[in-house]
């Protein structure tokens, strides 16, 4: 027997938190994060994205303290 | 900087486990971490979300950003120059780093039960997988997906035991875990949320649980009786046990049966 395909409006679907943490962040935050993974320097994030070094450390530590958050299930974000 | 009386701040800990701070501001740091439980802890949660978001960050999420302007001519340009120098390719030929720390992380994630998913299975990486022990699904491939909400419907129902999953299915589900060639008796092929809390006949609340893992199938099913028993006894919210168990069900495990540990040998 062929498995049912279920309707997809009514499922209930779960995601990792640490994705729905990354959906979240402002748009500059999650570029920042991107180039950094793909090996990115913190002067070259700077350079590419037209922003001061102090601005590139703050953007990404703050992204990462809300993703730790999230993953480690505290909702209390502030 | 001023470390001695107050504790790092997280950029402060990020720059550090980075390299992107001096000789003397890393040597304070350090020293700092050495006798203080709590910046050590916070450094390793930023490891495990540097973790996180590189596993996030390879299903190319961020395709779905708007691209960035002139970057990747200026990037273009950068690499040009970074190959004169070489230092500088050299730093470019390793965009490893993280990927190192992913490693570290993961280990020191574990130990902490901060990670949703610890087995992440590539397909590159196929003669690995076939001995790899799956004992939490891969979030990206089964978040869990249940059709049943009602608490009535849920309970009424007289046959508890898990439908048996076709050949083709089981099939597909190995090739999505990416352990096609691996011995099919030795995973049962999983409901995350089962259909005796409402879980759904669907691929993505199916996947490979390992017999041989401590935490296997037999476990989680003892889980699935406890939630079963509290949500129709009108303890727990059904929504909640089917969150529960889909998020993390060695932690909902832990979390109803009180203890660290399967309670007993399976």
């Amino acid at each position: 027997m062929p498995i049912r395909v279920t309707d997809r409006d009514a499922l209930a679907v779960w995601r990792a938190p640490s994705l729905e943490a990354t959906e979240a962040l402002p748009e500059q935050d999650r570029r920042c994060l991107s180039l950094r993974a793909e090996g990115l320097r913190y002067s070259e994030i700077a350079g590419v994205l037209d922003m001061s070094l102090g601005a590139v450390s703050m953007s990404l530590a703050r992204s990462l303290a809300r993703i730790a958050r999230a993953v480690s299930g505290d909702v209390h974000e502030t | 900087m001023k470390l001695e009386n107050s504790h790092l701040s997280d950029e402060q800990l990020l720059l550090e486990l980075e390299g992107e701070v001096s000789g003397r501001e890393q040597t304070a740091i350090r020293c700092h971490l050495d006798t203080c439980w709590q910046c050590r802890t916070r450094r390793q949660e930023i490891e495990t979300a540097i973790a996180e978001f590189t596993r996030v960050h390879q299903r190319k999420l961020d395709a779905a950003l708007p691209p960035i302007a002139g970057s990747r001519a200026r990037l273009q340009a950068r690499l040009a120059e970074a190959s004169m120098r070489p230092a500088r390719s050299a730093r470019f030929a390793m965009p490893g780093q993280w990927e190192r720390v992913l490693a570290t992380a993961a280990m020191t994630a574990a130990a902490f039960g901060l990670l949703t998913t610890y087995t992440v299975v590539s397909r590159r990486n196929r003669s690995v997988a076939e001995t790899t022990a799956v004992f939490i699904p891969d979030s990206r491939l089964t978040p869990g997906a249940a059709t049943l909400a009602d608490k009535l419907a849920v309970c009424a129902q007289t046959n508890q035991k898990n439908k048996e999953v076709p050949p083709a299915v089981r099939k597909q589900v190995f090739q999505e875990y990416g352990i096609a060639g691996a011995k099919p008796e030795a995973y049962e092929v999983d409901y995350l949320v089962t259909p005796a809390l409402g879980g759904a006949d669907d691929l993505r609340n199916l996947w490979p649980h390992s017999y041989s893992a401590t935490w296997n199938a037999r476990v989680k099913d003892e889980l699935e009786d406890r939630l079963r028993e509290m949500v129709c006894s009108g303890n727990l919210d059904l929504t909640e046990a089917q969150r529960e168990i889909a998020e993390n069900w060695i932690a909902a495990y832990k979390k109803y049966f009180h203890t660290e540990q399967p309670l007993e040998e399976h």
